[in-house]
């Protein structure tokens, strides 16, 4: 398996008031294979988004390195187009990323004419109905504006937008949370077939744990910054090992009745990115503390079974 | 044991006249909801969950219109009551609503326990001194850890989850026959969701309040609510116990969603084709027609009514009208 991407140690603080800061992300080192879903599941204050940013450049990490095909990108200067051209992304809020102002057409559009990817408009025009068609949308919406489509639509948009500049890796945070459980369904299978027609890598941003089952095949799950669980989807779906993760699987409201276990409810709050506890972040919400070490030393990501990573004393 | 029937909505239309045209929001909803009961309104965008939750407080704004129907509470039509006689008597008082955002509910310059002293003075000849014990108790029923420390802070100092809670405490004071909760949890992470969820759970076992949960999340339903209400482009489609109306779904659009879900064990989504209907154009007939797979030609000429099935679960679909 070729990996695609390399995080190193990444850190992202951001500055707040006096010499304070909020630690979004602050040490996490994971790698993606080509051709892969990588799921980046978390809650809010998780960095799961911040670390989705860091990894396409449009945050600048703190500290630690991304590599991309084997090059490190975290230390050039600025990012040249060609790169920029090969990583991609899609936002959570499809009212909000498509500029309201503009035709879908030179939403569409826009990237190709920055690249000089078309000769002409005529070539524009086809380039755009043939993606327009790839997300199941039709060249009757060309001339149409953003706000004159649905949630669904629009998100459709945006997936036409990223993929029309052929890139290998599509960051897609939270595409589908805005939108209602029938048109999920559709942007859900839709980007799997993507993923599989253009070649695609993709990180999967998400806080819903059920839907990484379906689409990602590899999975990190994020608290406070750190990554507390890491591996094949389907291990860490059959063991979760880490309290937390198994506290977020025992909440999760489930159809099946035969499915539900006894809830592990967390108590407290999560706590502040600003303040996050000394030693292991979950230490404060664990019901499995062992004591003192919980409290002092940060566990480091082990490998337990094949392909699957845990950070937690309970297996050292 | 015999159901006691506190709210019952009977054939509710409601329209709101907009610049675009009129958009037919509610095609007549029948809904019956028996004291005691959790009972989950669920359905997707566009589908007048909301809207019925309004209608039931008289706050359908302009341009809404209710155009007709009865809403029957405690013996009463709410739709020929006296306005003033509502704002007095029922809402906030008898009915309460918490709502997704807590923090865009609660005054934002008032602090907390103030809020809720506010509530129970308002609607309880109360003494500030016995209110302000009472509020304490509120917060504590609503299990929020040093109660008293919270009281003096300002909403904009609570998480999301503790705001919602503090809502909870707000619309509880005044021992509310029906409390609604409209997407309570959709704004909060899971793992707090849970905790909200639980404890709305406990206040209806432990109180014998009767709550209106209103979700987009059927998942929600099933863990929490003794009754499902299922609505879709308008329409109450089907309705019934939990277990009956996930477990042996009769209509084509309940077992769409179903399938449409996430879950442990599935291993893909099915779609539902076609898309939400404009309810300003509604398809003709059963509003769901265009994207069902079962659909005749009755099915675009006529609505269909609600059949009893089986006891207690009944369905809105011309695929049952012979097997009564």
């Amino acid at each position: 398996m070729e990996e695609l991407i390399q995080l190193k140690e990444i850190k992202k603080y951001f500055p707040w008031k006096k010499q304070k800061y909020v630690k979004a992300v602050d040490g996490v080192s994971i790698s993606v294979n080509k051709r892969d879903i990588f799921g980046l599941v978390g809650e809010s204050g998780s960095g799961k988004t911040t670390l989705g940013r860091v990894i396409l450049r449009l945050i600048e990490p703190t500290s630690g390195s991304v590599f991309f095909n084997g090059r490190e990108i975290s230390k050039i200067k600025k990012i040249d187009k060609t790169l920029r051209k090969k990583m991609q992304i899609v936002f959570q809020d499809p009212y909000s990323s498509l500029h309201p102002r503009k035709k879908i057409k030179d939403i569409i559009g826009s990237g190709l004419r920055t690249h000089h990817m078309v000769k002409n408009e005529v070539e524009l025009i086809e380039k755009i109905e043939r993606f327009l068609n790839l997300v199941g949308m039709g060249k009757e919406h060309l001339y149409r504006y953003p706000h004159e489509l649905s949630g669904g639509q629009r998100q459709r948009i945006a997936i036409a937008r990223a993929l029309i500049l052929n890139p290998e890796f599509v960051v897609l945070d939270e595409p589908t949370s805005s939108l209602d459980v029938s048109v999920q369904a559709e942007i859900l299978n839709l980007l799997k077939k993507l993923r599989e027609e253009l070649n695609l890598t993709y990180i999967f941003i998400t806080h819903d744990l059920f839907l990484t089952r379906i689409i990602t095949e590899k999975i990190a799950i994020m608290y406070l910054g750190k990554i507390m669980e890491y591996g094949d989807t389907e291990r860490v779906f059959r063991n979760p090992m880490h309290p937390y993760t198994r506290a977020l699987f025992s909440v999760i409201p489930r159809l099946d009745a035969k499915m539900r276990s006894k809830k592990i409810i967390l108590q407290g709050e999560i706590p502040s990115p600003v303040n996050p506890p000394l030693g292991c972040r979950f230490h404060t919400r664990c019901i499995n503390k062992i004591g003192a070490v919980c409290e002092k030393t940060s566990p480091d990501l082990k490998e337990i079974e094949d392909n699957h990573f845990v950070a937690c004393h309970l297996y050292h | 044991m015999v159901q006691e029937l506190l709210l019952e909505i009977k054939d509710l239309e409601v329209n709101f006249y907009t610049y675009r045209g009129v958009v037919k929001a509610l095609n007549g909803v029948n809904l019956r909801i028996n004291k005691g009961e959790f009972f989950g309104l669920v359905g997707e965008t566009g589908c007048g969950k909301s809207v019925t939750a309004s209608a039931v407080l008289n706050l359908v704004q302009n341009p809404g219109k209710i155009e007709k129907g009865e809403i029957i509470f405690q013996g009463m039509d709410l739709l020929k009551m006296d306005k003033e006689e509502i704002r007095k008597n029922v809402r906030g008082k008898e009915i309460t609503m918490i709502m997704q955002y807590p923090n865009a509910a609660l005054n934002p310059v008032v602090n907390n326990g103030e809020q809720i002293l506010e509530a129970l003075i308002a609607n309880k000849k109360i003494s500030k001194e016995a209110a302000k014990k009472r509020t304490i108790e509120l917060l504590k029923e609503v299990n929020i850890p040093e109660p008293e420390k919270i009281a003096r802070q300002y909403p904009h100092q609570l998480s999301g989850g503790m705001a919602q809670r503090v809502m909870i405490a707000m619309m509880l004071s005044t021992k509310p026959a029906l409390l609604i909760a409209d997407e309570p949890t959709t704004a909060l992470d899971v793992s707090i969701q849970a905790q909200v969820l639980t404890l709305l759970k406990d206040l209806v076992e432990k109180n014998q309040t009767t709550i209106l949960l209103i979700t987009h999340d059927l998942s929600v339903v099933a863990e929490t609510c003794d009754r499902v209400g299922v609505m879709y482009a308008g329409d109450m489609v089907e309705t019934g116990k939990v277990d009956q109306v996930i477990n042996s779904a009769k209509h084509p659009y309940t077992k769409g969603l179903i399938n449409a879900i996430p879950s442990e064990r599935s291993k893909e989504l099915v779609e539902i084709r076609g898309s939400v209907p404009d309810l300003v154009e509604p398809p003709t007939g059963c509003r769901f027609h265009p994207r069902c797979d079962y659909a005749k030609t009755i099915c675009k000429r006529r609505k269909p009514q609600m059949l009893e099935i089986e006891r207690n679960h009944f369905v809105a679909c011309f695929l049952y009208e012979n097997k009564k």
